[in-house]
């Protein structure tokens, strides 16, 4: 039976096994693991029996008859003449079992596999198989477990045979399209990440048993179908995309040798359709998906050479593993799970009792418990959805009635709502407590009876003028003891108060005094010509209002749903709407801040809010309520030392503060230590970040922090975040809280539909706690105010209305919800959702920024991402923008970062966008100085015409004015031609980068042709040396240096190829040569470290054996260094089919026959011996693409070819020789899976380590990437403390 | 967010015991409390019907008692 493998020759790897021999190579199996598969027999089976049957199936089985073999140029082949020996265990039950599977380490130069039989001291036998993960998977296993069953019986059941057909070149390339398409226009679904990258290395798990009823309602219609439908809607609602894709695994994978992958599902449900239409559909993309596939490593290779991203095809991943029953007496207690890759595998397992579902995730990344509900509302979905399958998927809730109403609660207070309403609260203390102080303002010292009994005498005459309910009275007085007077007085004339602050735009004012109807305008004379012309309307100034203060106040009844006020929004478009609050819920507001809040009678407030923003009226009403007293600043504009002063004075215990004026007095207080001990501060108004938030905990001497949010239309603060001073939360803001009072707080999408905890929806706000609408104006007030669906259910409620608060928000654990954003600022750009908050937080990380904002400016096709911040000097705005483009993906750049001195803010004390300034036009303009003389004039023309722009001048930087690596080399190649005696390098260019300079250094002669550059001259540290792969300048190390940071001294040696000479046949040592004397020169007998990548590794490590006793070199950073592949290994003889080889030499003389490197090419030609020769005929068999004849130009495809094989030639001839020296490897996720012949450093050297993948990354775009900058800093911030 | 079904959806004018009005989508179910008036229409026709009808925004209550 297994003759023919043994007689078979070795075979090539597939795909997914080089990809699997590749992670072995370089010491990191992760994602892949050894496969486990446990099977229990009972005591029906004999012990002999069992041997036999394990046996048979272990000698014939591919998985456990493989051998690998690696020939020179790194090509494995597979072999099928190694067998598996079945170990007798000796007694131990299924625990003993797989703790002993899971010791087994399978080698693939060793024991690739292992099998264990135990005998169960209870009762049977358990049979342990572990595979490392290139023999087999899940579905491998599956084929050995029914082999062996199958020979226990009676009949031997032959091994399933797979047989791929190979795809044409046509096909592939036409899969390959329709593949690009699907996958640029449907995004990379995902759960929302936590805040910080706080939940550690590694993964976590956890699982959901499916009820029986509901996995047999999943099995009946399909059980891949319906949880790909459910994951996809879940994904849509979780993710907020519309257009998304996961990678779905194989469940019919091969049965000999592993085969099983992913496959990218692409599915833009529609939600307006029931889940059985979703269903067919999902059905169909699936049946497309896999009619399509092609092998995920080369979707991955496609995607990665193009852009890098972390997970280019998909970041959740669906498992579903078939059934597979096993015959009576058989049991199985570990099956392998498919590699955890992506940041949340779903793994699915058929069991007795119904489905298991398993969540594997990334730890770092996620909060366990959005994990577990995940699951719950993946179960929940689907179970809706097939119950009632017509329902439109949005529909589908996936919060149940308790969540809800959990996550909605306010802040419990079940104390009675006293009737009454707020200013006959307030003036109850006037009878109960006359001389008890009420006001402190500059001068002024009113007792609640003062207070009460000028109110009165005003109200009486209010009432004689005309006003009653519904009657709105305009306060057109500064803050401050007769403002609060005035407003008593209109309300207990029974009529409604419009604030008007005098020091406001005339424009505002003219507004709100003429919209509302107003009959009776309260003033100072000083301020009668800010009145609009013809107002027709009662006029009393304060200074013609001399009645006596009276006790009694006008005999009237306030109803509850009368008006108490209208407040004007700062609304940032269009004219200000007058929002109209009713009693009833301004005194229930009140009343149950008030306890919140904890205020009583002691309580003295000093209420910084303006009074022409609702939150400042509550800040006076709330403490007079019960019986406290308020310091009203009797100024605008008090400084910090002022306002910290006016509260030790005056004993205050309470402020309320806007959020950006906070933030100057907690400085101040800081600076001075001078804060009076507080029992709270109240405030709000923007996004509070940690840091101000920190700021105010450390610096403001308080026992409470509450963070107050409200929009008009809810009333004052409907709306508070309550914390001991101290406290840290996670997030970008400060949480915005729970609701107070007689409210919910809400979190919806755009169905209305509650959104899980942690994902973005739009703030709604329910309950009695809100105003009655917009003044006038019926349908913007139906439009923002709808019904309420949530509270019938949750509070018995009926005709209840929610408000839409245009804010965007997310529950975050523990049922706060954290404000993200405004929902018309919310941007999409290819289906990515772009977060502001997300933005502004990587802002905020950055040294420096104290406050961070980012809006989308601009209308229509000319919309630009822009990031404005306060903190960092003036100039800084570039090297944000470039500290960002680390650290973001591409589409979440702001376009500009400017810097700001402070946050433009508007008369309310709130941040004022309008007034943010565009940057400047990020255009490049050359100073355009002219030539001088004839040298300068030649060079500056080149550049012109390469850049591309012709205002360019002599003083202008080269790079800076757009001139690229590849620009770069075309320019050096023009100018050799000018100058064919100077030796020109791109050294030259880097430190010489204007006409000028580099005019300057051609004409001095002698002082060009470097191959080192100072990346960064100086530093404290040892220096770092960066060794290039082929036709690598040394711009590629940038990023790298500016990550390493201004200690790190870096110098980047430029590749032989660059140089001007075209030398010949030169060996690595000699290629080195010049790197290692400018080593000798600057660190002999100093530290020093070395970093190769690619081909750079090799230059590295010769240079290190030429300078083992002269330098002390702490680390050799190797990344992605591969050897010489198979094309040109010495001893590798090519193949060739019958007058294959005549043809070819036919074809490449033609080829040299036109060529204009003709010479260049003969002497390569004539540097081969015979092997290498027909080698390179081979290689020219293999090319695709007909042979260049472009060159012999720098940066043409023939230059390339050129120094390619010139380079194969050089290395042909090189030996790598064993160091002692520290090395750490890195490699690119995208080499290994295309089962590139990397080097394990670890056999040059023992102190080398396994490699460090960077997942994400290609050969070519690593060395950029943040995550390799990060590992190879730690790495070299290592070896400089050893 | 995601794509709203709703965009294009049909609503319907709706008010309450208290006399104040609002729309909602007509698939969705009608909210407890609210009465629907005249036909479903796109929403920023009904917003329209509203701005015409609801012309005194005191709630049922306080009319009542001013009366």
């Amino acid at each position: 039976m297994s003759k023919d493998f043994v007689e078979a020759p070795g075979r090539a790897l597939s795909g997914l096994e080089a990809r699997i021999f590749a992670h072995d190579r370089v010491g990191e199996l992760a994602p892949f693991a050894p496969e486990i598969l446990l099977l229990g027999f009972d005591g029906r089976f004999p012990e002999a029996e069992l041997a036999a049957a394990a046996e048979a199936v272990l000698g014939r089985h591919p998985a456990f008859t493989a051998r690998f073999e690696t020939r020179p140029g790194g090509e494995v082949l597979r072999y099928q003449d190694s067998r598996t020996a079945l170990v007798r265990a000796g007694a131990g039950d299924a625990k003993a079992a797989v703790a002993q599977a899971r010791a087994h380490r399978p080698d693939l130069r060793e024991m690739p596999a292992f099998a264990d039989l135990w005998r169960d001291p209870a009762d049977g036998h358990v049979l342990a198989l572990v595979l490392h993960p290139i023999l087999g998977d899940d579905a491998v296993f599956g084929a050995v477990e029914a082999a062996i069953c199958a020979a226990l019986g009676p009949a031997e059941a032959p091994v399933a045979r797979e047989g791929a057909a190979a795809l044409t070149r046509a096909e592939r390339a036409r899969r390959m399209s329709s593949w690009r398409a699907l996958l640029d226009s449907h995004a990379v679904a995902r759960l929302p990440h936590r805040h910080d990258g706080a939940g550690g290395a590694g993964r976590l798990r956890c699982h959901l048993d499916v009820a029986t009823a509901l996995s047999a309602r999943i099995a009946s219609a399909g059980t891949e179908a319906v949880l790909a439908t459910g994951l996809g809607l879940l994904l849509r609602r979780y993710g907020g995309q519309d257009d998304l894709r996961f990678l779905l695994g194989t469940a019919r994978a091969g049965a000999e040798t592993r085969t099983g992958s992913v496959v990218p599902l692409c599915l833009a449900p529609d939600p307006g359709r029931g889940f059985a239409d979703t269903l067919d559909a999902v059905r169909r993309r699936i049946d497309e998906a896999r009619a399509d596939a092609l092998p995920a490593e080369l979707l991955m290779q496609d995607r990665l050479a193009r852009a890098t991203e972390s997970h280019p095809l998909g970041a959740v991943s669906l498992h579903v593993l078939p059934e597979r029953p096993l015959p009576e007496g058989v049991s199985r207690s570990c099956r392998p799970m498919p590699p955890c890759a992506e940041e949340l595998v779903l793994v699915a397992e058929p069991g007795p009792n119904g489905l298991r579902l398993t969540a594997d995730a990334e730890k770092g990344l996620f909060e366990p418990a959005l994990i577990e509900r995940f699951l719950i509302h993946f179960a929940r979905l689907v179970a809706q959805g097939l119950a009632d399958p017509d329902l439109p998927t949005a529909r589908i809730p996936l919060l149940d009635q308790g969540e809800l109403a959990v996550l909605s609660a306010p802040y419990p207070d079940d104390t009675p709502v006293d009737p009454r309403a707020t200013h006959e609260i307030i003036a109850s203390h006037a009878r109960s407590a006359p001389g008890k102080t009420a006001i402190l303002c500059g001068k002024a010292r009113w007792s609640h009876g003062d207070l009460d009994g000028r109110a009165n005498a005003l109200a009486h005459r209010l009432v004689a003028l005309g006003v009653r309910a519904e009657v709105p009275v305009a306060i057109l007085i500064e803050r401050g003891a007769e403002a609060v007077m005035a407003i008593l007085a209109a309300l207990k004339a029974g009529g409604a108060y419009i604030p008007v602050e005098p020091d406001h735009p005339a424009a505002r004012n003219h507004h709100i005094l003429t919209d509302a109807g107003v009959r009776v305008v309260l003033t100072r004379r000083r301020f009668l010509d800010r009145l609009p012309e013809g107002l027709d309307v009662e006029i009393l100034c304060l200074e013609d209002f001399t009645d006596p203060p009276r006790a009694d106040a006008p005999e009237v009844t306030i109803h509850p749903g009368q008006l108490a006020y209208v407040m004007y929004t700062s609304g940032s478009t269009g004219r200000p709407k007058g929002v109209a609050v009713e009693h009833g819920p301004l005194s229930h507001h009140n009343q149950t801040t008030a306890r919140v809040y904890e205020m009583s009678a002691e309580s003295r407030e000093l209420p910084f809010l303006p009074f022409s923003s609702d939150g400042g009226h509550e800040r006076w009403m709330v403490p007079l309520m019960m019986g406290g007293s308020v310091v009203i600043p009797d100024g605008p504009l008090w400084t910090p030392e002022q306002t910290l002063g006016a509260m030790r004075e005056h004993g205050c215990n309470n402020a309320s503060i806007p959020t950006t004026y906070l933030q100057q007095l907690a400085e101040w207080a800081e600076e001075t230590g001078s804060a009076p001990p507080m029992r709270l501060y109240s405030f709000g108004g923007e996004g509070l970040a940690q840091s101000t938030f920190d700021l105010l905990g450390r610096a403001l001497n308080a026992e409470t922090l509450i963070n107050g949010y409200g929009p008009t239309e809810t009333i004052m603060t409907p709306m508070v975040w309550k914390v001991r001073a101290g406290a840290r939360f996670d997030g970008v803001y400060a949480p915005l809280g729970r609701a107070v009072g007689d409210r919910r707080a809400y979190v919806l999408d755009e169905e209305l539909m509650p959104c899980p905890q942690g994902v973005v929806g739009e703030i709604h706000l329910g309950g009695t706690g809100m105003a009655r609408g917009y003044v006038g104006k019926p349908d913007v007030t139906a439009d923002r105010f709808i019904p309420d669906p949530f509270g019938p259910e949750l509070d018995g409620t009926s005709g209840a209305r929610l408000y839409r608060t245009g804010d965007l928000g997310r529950w975050r654990e523990g049922g706060t919800i954290e404000f993200v954003g405004r929902v018309d600022l919310q941007v999409k750009i290819n289906g990515h959702r772009i977060e502001p908050g997300e933005i502004e937080a990587a802002l905020l990380a950055e040294p420096g920024v104290t406050e961070a904002l980012v809006l989308l400016r601009g209308a229509g096709e000319a919309k630009r991402l822009i990031g404005y911040v306060v903190g960092p000097g003036p100039g800084a705005g570039a090297a944000l923008r470039a500290a960002l483009e680390a650290k973001l993906p591409k589409h979440m750049l702001p376009e500009a970062v400017v810097v700001l001195e402070r946050m433009p803010t508007n008369p309310n004390a709130k941040l004022d966008r309008a007034a943010l300034p565009l940057p400047e036009a990020q255009v490049r303009r050359g100073a355009g100085v002219a030539p001088e003389d004839a040298a300068e004039a030649r060079i500056l023309e080149i550049w012109r015409e390469l850049i591309g722009a012709p205002e360019m001048g002599v003083t202008d930087d080269f790079f800076a004015m757009g001139g690229k690596s590849l620009i770069a080399l075309k320019a050096l190649a023009r100018m050799r031609k000018l100058w064919p005696e100077t030796a020109l390098t791109i050294a030259d260019l880097f430190d010489a980068p204007t006409v000028q300079e580099i005019a300057a250094r051609i004409g001095a002669g002698g002082e060009t042709g470097r191959s080192a550059v100072a990346l960064r001259a100086g530093g404290s540290k040892p220096r770092l040396y960066c060794f290039p792969g082929l036709l690598v300048s040394t711009r590629e190390y940038l990023r790298l240096t500016d990550h390493l940071g201004p200690d790190q001294p870096v110098t980047g040696f430029l590749c032989h190829s660059l140089n001007e000479e075209k030398r010949l046949n030169v060996s690595v040592s000699d290629v080195v040569a010049e790197y290692v004397d400018h080593i000798r020169a600057e660190s002999a007998g100093a530290p020093c470290a070395f970093l190769g990548w690619s081909w750079g590794g090799l230059l590295a490590w010769e240079a290190a054996r030429q300078l083992r006793d002269e330098v002390d070199l702490r680390l050799i950073g190797m990344v992605d260094v591969c050897a010489l592949g198979t094309d040109f290994t010495p001893g590798v003889a090519p193949r060739f089919a019958p007058g294959e080889r005549e043809r070819l030499e036919t074809e490449m003389q033609d080829w040299l026959a036109r060529t204009k490197m003709r010479a260049e090419w003969d002497r390569l030609i004539a540097a081969m011996d015979g092997e290498c020769y027909a080698q390179f005929l081979r290689f020219i068999g293999n090319e695709a693409e007909p042979l260049p004849i472009d060159g012999p130009e720098i940066s043409s495809r023939e230059h390339t070819f050129w120094v390619l094989i010139d380079n194969a030639l050089v290395f042909r001839r090189h030996a790598l020789a064993r160091l002692d020296v520290p090395v750490a490897s890195f490699s690119a996720g995208d080499s290994l899976s295309r089962g590139l012949n990397l080097i394990d450093w670890r056999d040059w050297s023992d102190r080398a380590a396994a490699a460090e993948i960077v997942a994400g990354t290609n050969h070519l775009t690593i060395i950029g990437e943040r995550g390799f900058h990060e590992r190879f800093k730690a790495r070299l911030d290592g070896a400089w403390r050893a | 967010m995601t794509r709203s079904t709703l965009t294009h959806a049909l609503w319907l004018v709706l008010r309450n015991q208290e006399g104040r009005y609002s729309v909602a989508p007509a698939s969705h179910p009608l909210p407890v409390g609210w009465e629907p008036l005249g036909p479903a229409a796109p929403r920023e026709d009904c917003l329209l019907r509203i701005a015409e009808t609801w012309t005194d925004m005191r709630p049922a209550g306080l009319k009542e008692a001013m009366a």
